[in-house]
């Protein structure tokens, strides 16, 4: 069976790890990639994107990719998304040559830190429509209809420009105790898993003294915010995707 | 890293932690990408995929 590698990320080659089941070192000079070897039936450029179509191997690749990373924390490393396959040992080790200096300092700027998620949701605002339009009477003309229809619609807008606001002030609060920060795009509902609307999905680069600090803003943003039917929710830590990475993905 | 390490992250079991999160990583590489970029093995080595083929995946499978 033919095999090709499969690249977690790259490390600082002083840093041992107690590696996973599989995953193994292919290195040059100071730096060390982290590895596995996987059929190409799978892996290949070919197959690939039809893998990527089966939700079950995904998620089995995609939970394996992070947490194989995330064992290596809070050693620096420079993660490469799951999609990361080189022909051979000989091709990595090529990639490390060509990009040392690039992941060397890469490495120096996410050492000691962690990535920390937080995804803001705001709940209620289909509860509140349906409320709305099944409490509306039957107007009695034409000019009451045009009104109420007015009303529903300055309503939804500010609760559209409200959700905004408190995703721009939520960002704004985090990013003090950050060193960096990188705010995605909010995530479409079909690939969702919270009922609510999705008005933040920011990524934050953290130093690892300043977690507790930067989860203590999180807790008193949540609190604060919990009333209004928003939720504040932490996710990670993760290797720092959203911060280093290959010169290829950036 | 250690256990001692882990509890002061509040790091969780893999299980626990949301599929929707850890793809919003391993398939997030800092930047959108936009487009079908699949580059054949042979060439650069380096294989992309396109999340709007996994968001139009995603929501084909709950439709069915």
């Amino acid at each position: 069976m033919t095999s090709v590698v499969h690249v977690f990320g790259i490390a600082r080659g002083e840093d041992d790890t107690s590696p996973a089941d599989g995953v193994r070192q292919v290195r040059d000079g100071a730096l060390a990639a982290l590895v596995e070897d996987v059929p190409a039936t799978e892996w290949s450029a070919d197959a690939l994107p039809t893998m990527l179509e089966d939700l079950g191997w995904l998620s089995e690749q995609a939970r394996r990719h992070d947490a194989v990373l995330r064992d290596h924390l809070p050693r620096p490393v420079v993660p490469c998304p799951l999609t990361t396959v080189f022909r051979d040992d000989e091709h990595v080790r090529a990639m490390l040559r060509e990009q040392g200096d690039d992941l060397s300092a890469q490495l120096r700027r996410v050492d000691g830190c962690i990535e920390l998620g937080v995804v803001v949701h705001v709940e209620g605002e289909d509860n509140q429509r349906r409320s709305e339009q099944a409490t509306t009477e039957r107007p009695a003309s034409g000019s009451d209809y045009i009104a109420a229809r007015l009303r529903r619609r300055d309503r939804a807008d500010a609760r559209r420009s409200r959700a905004a606001e408190i995703a721009d002030e939520v960002h704004a609060c985090l990013g003090v105790a950050a060193i960096d920060s990188v705010r995605g795009e909010p995530r479409p509902r079909a690939l969702d898993d919270d009922s609510g609307r999705n008005v933040l999905n920011a990524s934050y680069l953290v130093a690892l003294a300043e977690v507790d600090r930067f989860d203590g803003e999180v807790r008193a943003l949540a609190e604060r915010l919990a009333p209004d039917g928003v939720r504040v929710r932490r996710t990670g830590p993760w290797a720092p995707f959203h911060f280093v990475g290959l010169e290829a993905n950036r | 890293m250690s256990d001692a390490a882990r509890t002061s992250l509040g790091l969780l079991a893999t299980e626990d932690v949301a599929l929707v999160d850890v793809l919003d990583r391993v398939l997030c590489s800092g930047v959108v990408i936009a487009g079908d970029v699949v580059i054949a093995l042979a060439d650069i080595d380096l294989v992309r995929v396109s999340l709007r083929a996994l968001v139009a995946s995603v929501e084909a499978l709950e439709e069915s």
